[in-house]
């Protein structure tokens, strides 16, 4: 849960990412895709910048990128904006945001907020021959003043 | 005995004998929906394709299961009038050979008894155009990044794509069209391929590549064919690109990492936004994470085309020729697509997979060629004799 909106989300994986091959999409609970530029890509990390401030609620990023031998590598993970400066979440129609299972192998990321820094979302996922394993997950949040255009390194 | 005579006698063995397999296959097959039901076989030895007519032959046909494309290097020094008499010479072969009828000096006359829906189509290069002083309708296809072409399967100044349901009618018919060519051009390239034999599968069914993927899903249909391919003229054009398949990679992908790279389900051929084979790819489509249905770099998604006009009629045939010695084989697909305009039609999504497409990482072009194919001609006429008489 994170007590203030990210502006970017970053995914770092072990491996280079190829932006051709690369898409993260960041959606709310009613599956409507939060608008967001293609992917920025740095080695390992790919990184979207959202096209508008989240409200309170739930959300789902999900990727999918490809392997240097080709195997496509996707999943997904939820995470909540609970800013008590913002008006509650309207809650959906069903049980609230639930996690999607990764389409591939392996477990989902469990985001943990570290409450340090400005930035946005950052999740750490190894990936090698098509097995995708989460070693760390890092939320870091702004305070909601001024969202900051990129994401710090 | 006669030519003729000789011709029944085989032709009505092969009917008793085909008979027999295709009993036998509609007892076996049971439930296998893709298998036509018994008939179907009876005829494929002595099934003609009509060789006169506005339009070549072996373009908006079924395709055969059999095909030789081969590609010939004009002799220096042969202008329009060795053209014309080349020409000549090869349309009466092409006119009686597809008829069942033996070409002139056929040595071999009994193999051409049965021409089992047998196809020859010209293609005139560049090169052909140069020599006649002419201007060509084609060009040589820009360099694409992903391309490692070889100079033994590209270029070519003549075409003929020979397609028949049988290879021994194919070779026969190779054999009698590169003696007749021979004084004119040398070859400079035979590339031989194959797709399911007749009855195997009924006819409207898509066949699998040698990757296992349904190849030509996405082809013109009926009527939408002639907006695709031919001009009013009844010309058209034919690009072929020999793809080296990395099929022992490609093996090691899971089904869901090839459908990935496809975008198509590999049993059914259904897109991932869809159910069914034909069932029109929808790139909005969302799946439960929010990923696109479709992946953006998947080689439907790439090659897609909704405008009629700018459709590509797929026509390929697999090859598979020897492994080598550590059993790597050494196979893919023999490219052909018709349009009216290669440039207009084929350019672009050739670019846009070049630029990016998933199944790069599997496939290799290293053949290339393009030819403009001239209109068919009336019974005593001859191909590219509005160009060249």
């Amino acid at each position: 849960m994170l007590t203030s909106a990210p502006a970017t989300v970053t995914l770092r994986f072990s491996e280079r990412l190829n932006p051709d091959f690369t898409t993260i999409v960041v959606s709310d609970t009613a599956r409507q895709p939060v608008p967001a530029a293609r992917p920025a890509v740095d080695g390992g990390a790919g990184t979207i910048t959202l096209g508008r401030a989240l409200g309170n609620g739930g959300y789902t990023v999900a990727y999918r990128v490809v392997s240097t031998d080709g195997h496509t590598v996707q999943g997904s993970y939820t995470f909540t904006v609970a800013d008590p400066a913002l008006p509650a979440a309207v809650p959906p129609a069903s049980a609230g945001p639930a996690a999607v299972p990764p389409a591939s192998a392996g477990p989902a990321a469990v985001p943990a907020a570290d409450g340090t820094g400005p930035g946005g979302l950052i999740l750490k996922i190894l990936f090698a021959a098509g097995l995708l394993v989460v070693i760390a997950a890092v939320v870091r949040y702004a305070r909601r003043a001024k969202l900051p255009k990129e994401s710090p390194r | 005995m006669t030519i003729l005579s000789r011709r029944r006698l085989l032709t009505g063995g092969a009917v008793a004998g085909l008979g027999a397999v295709a009993g036998a296959g509609a007892v076996a097959a049971g439930a296998e929906p893709a298998t036509l039901p018994g008939a179907g076989t009876a005829d494929v030895g002595t099934a003609t394709v009509a060789f006169h007519g506005p339009r070549q032959a072996g373009v908006a046909e079924d395709p055969p299961a059999h095909a030789a494309f081969a590609a010939f290097t004009l002799a220096p020094g042969t202008d329009r009038a060795a053209l014309a008499r080349m020409l000549r010479l090869l349309t009466d072969d092409a006119a009686r050979l597809t008829q069942g009828v033996p070409a002139l000096g056929d040595t071999d006359a009994p193999l051409a008894a049965l021409p089992a829906r047998l196809t020859v189509t010209a293609g005139f290069g560049p090169g052909l155009y140069a020599a006649a002083g002419l201007p060509s309708p084609v060009a040589d296809l820009p360099a694409f990044t992903i391309d490692r072409l070889e100079k033994r399967w590209s270029g070519g100044d003549l075409l003929l794509q020979i397609c028949a349901d049988d290879p021994l009618t194919v070779a026969h018919t190779q054999r009698m069209l590169i003696k007749d060519a021979r004084p004119f051009a040398a070859v400079r390239w035979v590339q031989q391929g194959f797709r399911r034999s007749p009855g195997v599968q009924a006819s409207d069914h898509t066949q699998r590549n040698v990757l296992g993927q349904l190849d030509g899903t996405a082809n013109p249909r009926g009527s939408l064919i002639d907006t695709a391919v031919w001009n009013p003229d009844g010309s058209t054009t034919l690009v072929v690109r020999r793809i080296r398949a990395e099929i022992e990679k490609w093996d090691i992908l899971s089904v869901t990492d090839k459908e990935n790279a496809v975008g198509r389900r590999m049993m059914s051929g259904a897109p991932l936004s869809g159910a069914a084979e034909h069932d029109e790819p929808d790139f909005t489509t969302l799946d439960a994470s929010g990923l696109p249905a479709m992946p953006d770099f998947a080689h439907v998604t790439r090659a897609h085309v909704t405008d009629p006009a700018l459709k590509i009629l797929r026509r390929p045939y697999n090859y598979d020729a020897a492994p080598d010695a550590a059993g790597n084989p050494d196979a893919g697909l023999i490219f052909a697509s018709y349009q009216r305009d290669i440039a207009r039609q084929y350019v672009p999504i050739q670019q846009r997979l070049a630029d990016k497409d998933l199944l790069n990482e599997w496939i290799t072009p290293i053949g290339s060629a393009v030819f403009a194919v001239p209109p068919g001609c009336a019974p005593g006429g001859w191909i590219g004799e509005q160009l060249l008489s």
